[in-house]
């Protein structure tokens, strides 16, 4: 069986295609039951109840480009180790093997690692490091 | 013979007897003859030195050998316990420590010790009597033999062990989140069964909490552990800084027998080892200044735990020099803290309070602590986020004291729910003073600050909608609902849309990003699934 750390999650956002590394993924689910969160910013629909855990809902089609989500998108939950966190996302396209990377470019997005030709097209890496280092620097300026 | 898997137990086992160790160096210091002590001490080397042995450590063995052969001179009276040999034995420590924490890190726990075998080995007795002559009381003959042999303390010890498991701490915290969520699904069972309305569903729910309660409370008391787990390590502290410093201190703990959950524990160390620090460094006056002003030479830290109810109040105190608080005053407002109209408003506890500002140590304090970046406001923050207090009392010229109030534990707690539309929130109980309905007619204000009066002193009303930029409240009722908390020394009231009642829950990190945000301690699963935001009160403001 193929290593988690070999295999890329790919998703869309509003009309673009992102890539994850497979194993920063916990599970993918339907959009949950979300709670306020106080004082957070608008592109934190929530918080939901992760199998007993609690993990914060970010709308990442309105935290990077400013358009609203998809209500019919997925929810993508990251592994605990990394963040109690979860990415709404469009739809979820394929998993596939850093094998299919024909090649790879510089990126000059902030969150974007890097951007990945595949035989299918262009998929931008999100960078799930400075996705939360960002997130943070925005949620500690937002408090009380 | 394949002795990587006793690794782990030989070095949290070694760690326990280098902690011995260390008190043991210190008490003897103060009291040189105590020969039960002594032989504890040469036990403690003999112990590590075999089970070093037996596990192919050399290094590591040969020094505690070492060590041994020193505590054995001591035992025999060739040698006076003295500052000299406790330096020496000290270092030996340090030097083990160091060892196995490269053992632990993945080393080989081998280092250059040849240096100080030759100090301990070619320690000159002549030279040491003459010397300690000066400063103790001479030994006329060798101790007399201690009343406990080795064998009969071997053999009570391992009667003891027989009675108790080593338990690895994750699987105490295993314990504690099964039975927090075993707590939140019996919530959704009991609101089930309101709806249900079943006599023998309520029995058995009845039952079940009962139960609950037992398991809670065992699962806590299996989390206990004694304040002496961390206050052990003070003295040598303490004993270092003096002796960098040049004071002479007395150092006195208290009630290191108090239970406390040891999540709570970890979290203390640092607060109290900065407390203790500044007692020593900038309360205690150095021997000639306490002479000059009548005191006895030696100065007096004192560290006591006591129980009050289900809380637990740690003491830190000093007979230095105390606070003076109009150099506070005047450093506050020098720094643009406090502007100077409002200095004479503040109450004696509240200037104290300054200490806890952010920014507000100086530059020195901050050095004293290198690498720590702990000051009083980290101290105070983490005080409150443990949903403690912390208060300060002080007299010029007679000392300070610095007080902390803890619960017993943190990860189940009683909180007050409260709605501020559209969030529900939790409070912790141990944060709130009193809660009240407050008659509109009694609110006044001052500077376009809400405020009523409670027993002559004015309240500050903050809202929480307004904090936390929910709906506005609704205003046309004749009450409106006000928890007080006390926020920085000074009294708060918050005021929110409506109180839904106490409840029990079991408190829930938010993890990365959302733990910045601030005021908000956790979370909470209520039984009906809804998720609550525990306020972290202290930082709120």
């Amino acid at each position: 069986m193929m290593d988690a750390t070999n295999r890329l999650l790919v998703f869309t956002l509003r009309g673009s295609r992102y890539a994850i590394t497979l194993e920063n993924v916990a599970e993918v689910m339907e959009p949950p039951l979300i709670y306020p969160i106080p004082h957070a910013p608008h592109f934190f629909p929530g918080i939901m109840n992760f199998h007993g855990n609690l993990v914060s809902v970010l709308d990442l089609a309105l935290f990077l480009s400013g358009a609203p989500r998809n209500p019919q998108g997925k929810i993508l939950v990251l592994d605990a180790r990394i963040a109690n966190l979860s990415l709404w996302v469009d739809t979820i396209e394929n998993i596939c093997s850093t094998d299919c990377i024909l090649e790879e470019y510089e990126s000059d997005e902030n969150l974007v690692e890097k951007l990945l030709m595949m035989a299918d097209g262009e998929v931008k890496m999100l960078s799930v490091e400075k996705l939360l280092d960002k997130l943070e620097e925005i949620l500690a300026a937002a408090g009380v | 013979m394949d002795m990587s898997q006793y690794k782990e137990l030989f070095i949290s086992e070694s760690r326990e007897h280098l902690h011995s160790m260390n008190e043991l160096i210190v008490l003897l210091e103060k009291e040189a003859a105590d020969r039960e002590k002594i032989d504890s001490l040469f036990r403690v080397a003999h112990s590590i030195k075999g089970m070093a042995a037996s596990m192919g450590y050399g290094d590591i063995a040969e020094l505690a050998h070492k060590i041994e052969d020193l505590m054995d001179r001591v035992r025999k009276g060739v040698l006076v316990f003295d500052a000299g040999v406790a330096d020496l034995l000290l270092e030996g420590s340090d030097r083990l420590e160091a060892m196995i924490l490269d053992l632990e890190q993945g080393g080989t726990g081998m280092h250059d010790i040849a240096g100080l075998m030759q100090k301990i080995s070619g320690y000159d007795p002549a030279v040491v009597c003459a010397a300690a002559t000066s400063t103790l009381p001479a030994l006329a003959e060798p101790f007399p033999p201690a009343k406990t042999d080795d064998k009969q303390g071997t053999r009570q010890r391992q009667a003891e062990s027989r009675h108790t498991v080593r338990v690895k701490t994750e699987i105490l915290d295993h314990l504690i989140n099964t039975t927090g969520e075993l707590i939140t699904n019996k919530f959704r069972l009991m609101n089930v069964g309101k709806e249900v309305e079943s006599a023998r569903l309520n029995e058995a729910l009845g039952e079940l909490a009962r139960l609950l309660r037992e398991l809670y409370n065992s699962v806590i008391h299996v989390r206990m552990m004694p304040f002496a787990t961390i206050s052990d390590r003070f003295p040598r502290m303490v004993r270092d800084l003096a002796k960098k410093n040049g004071k002479e201190v007395a150092f006195a703990i208290e009630g290191d027998d108090i239970e406390l959950d040891r999540g709570i524990l970890e979290e203390l160390v640092d607060p109290l080892i900065h407390i203790i620090r500044n007692a020593l460094d900038h309360g205690l006056e150095t021997a000639d200044e306490r002479l000059a002003c009548g005191k006895p030479a030696q100065g007096l830290i004192r560290l006591a735990a006591c129980r009050e109810k289900d809380r637990v109040v740690i003491v830190v105190e000093d007979d230095g020099r105390g606070m003076d608080p109009a150099k506070l005053l005047a450093s506050a407002i020098d720094k643009g803290f406090l502007r100077p109209e409002k200095a004479g408003e503040l109450s004696p506890r509240e200037t104290l309070l300054l200490i806890c500002m952010p920014g507000f140590s100086t530059a020195r304090e901050v050095t004293d602590v290198s690498g720590r970046g702990v000051g009083m406001d980290a101290v105070s923050s983490t005080i409150q986020s443990l949903a403690g207090s912390l208060a300060i009392e002080s007299e010029q010229g007679r000392g300070s004291r610095i007080i902390l109030k803890l619960p017993l534990t943190i990860t189940i707690i009683n909180v007050l729910l409260a709605r501020i539309n559209p969030y529900s929130i939790a409070i912790p109980v141990t944060n709130i003073l009193y809660t009240m309905e407050l008659r509109r007619s009694q609110i006044s204000c001052r500077e376009k600050q809400e405020l009523f009066y409670m027993e002559d002193e004015a309240v500050p009303i903050m809202g929480l909608n307004h904090i936390f930029a929910a709906s506005a409240p609704s205003s046309d009722g004749e009450f409106i609902s006000l928890f007080i908390a006390e926020v920085k020394g000074r009294k708060v009231g918050f005021a929110v849309d409506r109180f839904l009642g106490q409840q029990e829950v079991f408190v829930k990190p938010l993890g990365r990003p959302l733990a910045k945000l601030r005021g908000l301690a956790g979370g909470a699963i209520l039984g009906d699934g809804e998720i609550v935001f525990i306020l972290d009160v202290a930082n709120l403001l």
